[in-house]
């Protein structure tokens, strides 16, 4: 009889995707047994975008909650046809504690940036 | 009497394919659900976490020796569709320590900084290697900038599916112009056969604290303890922080790779991780003025770092 691999439903009072690796039960496997699990703790993406062309200066962008750790933000700035470049490079990000907002500072006219938002809040 | 429906596997608009679990209370198929509202979605650009940790050997130099590395140093990585949201450090041969600009004597770490490509990432530093370490290249599975933008979504491709895909059983959704039976992992926007970087641990006080050094040649460090699950290996860990002058006006500066000074340019903090033993971790940061306000906040993933 094959091995149950796949589960999608309620499973302890949780609804849940799983799946389970090769020789093991989806419903009896111990946690290392899974190759995915929907309740695994990660972070929580927030929000992600990218900008329009920015002048350069100053300019923030609205996050839905403020924090009592902080975010985890990732921003890249495009760079030619094919790249992107880090913070450092031509821009920097701050975020104020406590605030809903951050901001990039940019040094390069016209640049567009896409952001990565996570939650040090888990899910 | 109907319940709210809280998982939801389809079209969940035109041309969006997903899997998703709500919170109770909250309908999963509602394409306006917010983010704060759901425990799982497919389309979360976490949800494919990593897709590499790429690095390269750099030796220990003299501080009169030339480095051996170039800068940048180019690090390859598997092409990916887009170019991907990258995060880069410096860690010891044996994973135990992850460098934040790191200034000691003949162990030299500039600010790193870095361009990105689909394939590759350019590692810059501000000043020579001349450490004992890897220069290591986190690579997420998210998409910083989309070079393979199709269009419209060619209906009727399969987007989606649950089951057996090859030898492989899971939950899989293409992007847009890819057939999810038939397409390149790389290509999805999502396969639950990933490797998922699950999160150890965070820590993030709520309170501020001030730093510990009363001038700026004091050459002390400011620790912050922290502990994590001992999984057998030394983990990937990301630390960053606010510091400034006030008690609730601190500015965050992104990413902790980067210089940070509270005592003029001349005296730049640096910092770094270290493990110091299995699961016991301590952030050391030098140069943080006492009368700077700061605030610390710690990630450890379930990845190991790169060992010799």
């Amino acid at each position: 009889m094959p091995t149950t691999r796949g589960y999608i439903g309620l499973r302890n009072g949780q609804f849940v995707f799983q799946f389970s690796k090769p020789g093991n039960d989806v419903l009896t496997a111990p946690p290392e047994g899974l190759v995915f699990d929907s309740t695994s703790k990660r972070l929580r993406p927030l929000v992600s975008g990218i900008t329009a062309a920015l002048p350069t200066g100053n300019t923030n962008i609205p996050l839905p909650k403020t924090f009592i750790g902080l975010p985890l933000i990732f921003v890249e700035m495009f760079y030619g046809t094919q790249a992107t470049r880090g913070p450092g490079r031509g821009f920097e990000v701050t975020y104020r504690r406590g605030g809903n907002f951050f901001t990039i500072n940019n040094n390069v006219a016209g640049a567009t940036f896409s952001y990565s938002v996570f939650d040090n809040e888990m899910t | 009497m109907v319940g709210t429906r809280r998982l939801f596997a389809g079209q969940l608009s035109p041309g969006d394919w997903r899997a998703r679990v709500s919170k109770p209370g909250n309908d999963a198929s509602d394409p306006n659900l917010p983010r704060d509202k759901l425990d799982f979605d497919t389309a979360w650009p976490f949800a494919g976490n990593i897709h590499a940790v790429v690095s390269v050997r750099s030796y220990g130099r003299l501080a009169n020796e030339a480095t051996i590395i170039p800068n940048p140093q180019r690090i390859n990585f598997p092409e990916l569709p887009y170019v991907p949201v990258v995060k880069c450090f410096c860690s010891s041969p044996t994973g135990q320590i992850i460098y934040w600009c790191y200034q000691g004597t003949n162990t030299t770490i500039g600010t790193v900084t870095w361009e990105a490509y689909k394939d590759h990432v350019d590692f810059f530093t501000s000043g020579s290697v001349r450490i004992d370490c890897y220069m290591v290249v986190v690579v997420f599975k998210i998409p910083a900038r989309d070079l393979a933008i199709l269009g419209n979504d060619p209906h009727p491709l399969p987007r989606m599916m649950m089951g057996k895909r090859g030898s492989d059983y899971g939950l899989y959704v293409s992007r847009p112009g890819f057939n999810v039976q038939t397409c390149a992992k790389s290509q999805m926007i999502f396969s639950s056969d990933d490797t998922f970087s699950v999160v150890n641990k965070t820590y993030a006080p709520a309170s501020s604290r001030k730093g510990a050094a009363d001038s700026p040649t004091a050459n002390v460090t400011t620790n912050i303890n922290f502990t994590y699950d001992w999984k057998g290996y030394y983990p990937i860990i990301f630390f960053f922080g606010t510091f400034n002058g006030a008690q609730n006006d601190q500015i965050y500066t992104l990413p902790a790779d980067k210089v940070v000074n509270t005592y003029g340019a001349a005296y730049p903090m640096s910092a770094l991780i270290v493990s110091t033993s299995p699961g016991v971790g301590q952030v050391q940061i030098r140069r943080w003025g006492n009368e700077v306000w700061g605030n610390a906040s710690i990630i450890v993933l379930d990845h190991p770092l790169p060992t010799d």
